[in-house]
């Protein structure tokens, strides 16, 4: 593989609790590297700290610690303690791209001048050069150029989620971690947004860590899956080696449950799904953190803690695997 | 065993500043006791209006027309939409998808259930708190008696779908509508989800009009399926057989552009175009210009459904 573009290194975040005294540890400890033309799907429920991840990576939340390594052009850019100038310049090479495209644009620019945004305030164009520089973005994205003098309520959430997605390549990034940029999307408008995220990634090389709940995506947009489950990384494999050989039990009842789109094949299922609900984030237990759920769990994995270890080219975090 | 639900004809019209908008255009629906019926379609697509056309819950601007609507021998139109309202909640509940703006946040959740419990019985205070804690057991929230003092913001989101479902069951619907009941969650929580609505469809005998856009969910959980298109239904028929054999280009269409497998493929199979303006729908088949397989005829007329799916193409070729 080439030399990753972005490395994290047992990045941690924790916050407050709401109107306690505890701290929610959000993330805990997590290694992830991306390469240049690579896409990283980073799984897992709601709660497990996913977004957290993306919003320390992107430097959105400042993590506790940890470090986060970007490749820039001239060297590499430590954006954990970059500040002011210095992490504005350095976040010209890594983007991101939220769910709520509405959210994300302002409701009174119209979509040339969000899309122009970055251009200006990187110094990378402005006037004549900025307005051609737009038109070529919004034609990447296949929206056409004339949709630049139109206003986000006039279109449709496809739509919008482009124009996030060409704002986010106005800079040129080499990164771009995308947070569940799909999931509001509807069928057929999905697959045009996951097709254009493919043809990006050959014609621009660029590395994308790709935040979903959704695992039909995982298998149309994935070389590597991370699997996270309160706050930490449970297993890292190949997408083929993950759908195929899950190696961790918390994968295999995430492959489980998901439906599969053939009721022949449903039907055969034997699995029941997965009970109960992962444990509180400021009350991390001892041991492993999914033997209170886990179907095969033994003694050891209330009180051991397992690490991170490969087995058959996957890395697991489990004492049985 | 006779319909629980029938939908002869429907149409609902709402009136919008840019013109009349057609959005549910006739259709036919029946659901019979202990079935399963998912309705699928995109955003616009008519299936939410239709969902909410039988509940009586659209706002009164909205021009809603049948030959038949009933629930049992019960006609939902009659004195104005009044019976729906009458039956609303009753012999006929629904959930939506988003359960934290459907519950309200000064209430914990056991007094939801209750109010729902005394709406819909004739119980004391003592049976009805009883029976409040009866249905979040039935709906698998552990430790009902304590969850009961709940606020919604303390609950995950899988149980405030448990909790909205025990409201909407206070009533012993023998009709429950979902409307993307498992969206906003997780795999895991929509396993259950599903695994719970199947057991009240078997248990109590309740007919389920599941709303949704996953082809997965449908498969999981559906006896028969209608899928709709600009205000239509486009396809229909058992489970199995709308899998295996479909009928409909559209439908086609959507089962393709599931993420699945790439093999040596580097794109997805997908539907050129986005689905028509409701303002300005496009003569003929209203699927016709994102249509791969059109011919002369679906530019002109448009297909009623005939058997199986309203189709040109498939009405020639079979």
């Amino acid at each position: 593989m080439t030399r990753p573009v972005l490395r994290v290194k047992d990045l941690r975040l924790s916050y407050p609790a709401r109107g306690a005294s505890g701290v929610v540890h959000a993330v805990r400890g997590v290694d992830i590297q991306v390469a240049a033309g690579e896409v990283v799907a980073l799984v897992g429920e709601s709660g497990c700290g996913k977004s957290s991840l993306a919003r320390a990576i992107l430097q959105l939340r400042r993590p506790d610690t940890g470090h986060v390594l970007l490749e820039g052009p001239d060297g590499t850019l430590p954006l954990h303690q970059l500040t002011g100038g210095a992490l504005r310049r350095a976040r010209r090479w890594i983007q991101g791209v939220f769910q709520d495209p509405y959210a994300s644009l302002d409701p009174r620019m119209s979509i040339g001048d969000a899309v122009a945004e970055p251009l200006r305030a990187f110094g990378l164009a402005s006037g004549t050069t900025s307005r051609e520089r737009v038109a070529a973005l919004l034609e990447r994205v296949g929206l056409g150029a004339a949709l630049a003098t139109r206003f986000p309520h006039e279109l449709s959430g496809g739509q919008r989620q482009r124009v996030g997605i060409a704002r986010a390549l106005a800079s040129e990034p080499r990164v771009v971690v995308l947070d569940e940029a799909v999931s509001a999307l509807d069928v057929s408008l999905r697959a045009q947004v996951l097709n254009l995220l493919l043809d990006l990634r050959r014609d621009l090389d660029l590395a994308m860590l790709f935040i979903t709940h959704d695992l039909a995506v995982v298998r149309a947009l994935a070389d590597r899956v991370a699997v996270m489950y309160l706050g930490e990384l449970v297993e890292i494999a190949t997408r083929d080696a993950l759908l195929q050989t899950p190696r961790h039990p918390y994968t295999r009842a995430l492959l489980d449950a998901v439906p599969v789109p053939d009721p022949v094949l449903q039907a055969a299922r034997v699995s029941r799904p997965l009970g109960g609900e992962p444990p509180s984030q400021e009350r991390v237990p001892k041991g492993c953190a999914f033997a209170s759920r886990c179907p095969v769990a033994e003694e050891r994995c209330a009180s051991e803690r397992p690490t991170m270890r490969t087995v058959g080219g996957s890395a697991v975090s489990c004492h049985l695997a | 065993m006779s319909a629980l639900l029938t939908i002869e004809d429907l149409h609902v019209r709402f009136a919008s500043p840019d013109g009349a908008v057609h959005a549910v255009r006739g259709v036919d629906l029946e659901i019979r006791p202990s079935e399963t019926l998912a309705l699928v379609g995109e955003s616009g697509s008519g299936k939410s209006a239709t969902a909410l056309a039988v509940m009586g819950l659209l706002p009164g601007s909205a021009e809603v027309t049948a030959h038949a609507l009933r629930l049992g021998d019960q006609d939902l139109l009659r004195d104005g939409g009044r019976r729906a309202r009458a039956l609303r909640g009753g012999r006929m509940a629904m959930v939506f998808q988003d359960p934290l703006t459907s519950l309200n946040p000064h209430l914990t959740i056991g007094d939801q259930v209750l109010e729902a419990v005394e709406m819909h019985t004739d119980l004391s205070r003592g049976a009805a708190r009883g029976r409040v804690v009866e249905l979040l057991n039935e709906v698998g929230v552990p430790q009902a008696q304590h969850r009961a003092l709940a606020w919604p913001h303390q609950l995950s989101g899988g149980l405030r779908q448990r909790a909205l479902i025990a409201m909407a069951l206070a009533g012993n619907p023998s009709l429950l509508i979902a409307d993307e009941p498992t969206t906003a969650l997780d795999v895991t929580v929509q396993a259950q989800i599903l695994e719970l609505f199947q057991r009240l469809c078997s248990d109590r005998g309740t007919g389920l009009l599941l709303i949704t856009h996953d082809l997965g969910v449908v498969a999981a959980a559906a006896d028969r399926v209608a899928v709709m298109y600009a205000g239509r239904v486009v396809e229909r028929g058992g489970v199995s057989e709308l899998f295996s054999d479909t009928r409909h280009p559209y439908t086609r269409g959507l089962l393709a552009s599931i993420p699945g497998d790439l093999g040596d493929r580097d794109r997805l199979p997908q539907i050129a175009g986005i689905p028509p303006d409701p303002l300005a729908l496009p003569a003929g088949c209203p699927f016709h210009p994102r249509c791969a397989e059109e011919i002369d005829r679906c530019a002109d007329e448009e297909p009623l459904l005939d058997g199986r799916a309203a189709c040109w193409v498939t009405r020639e070729t079979t």
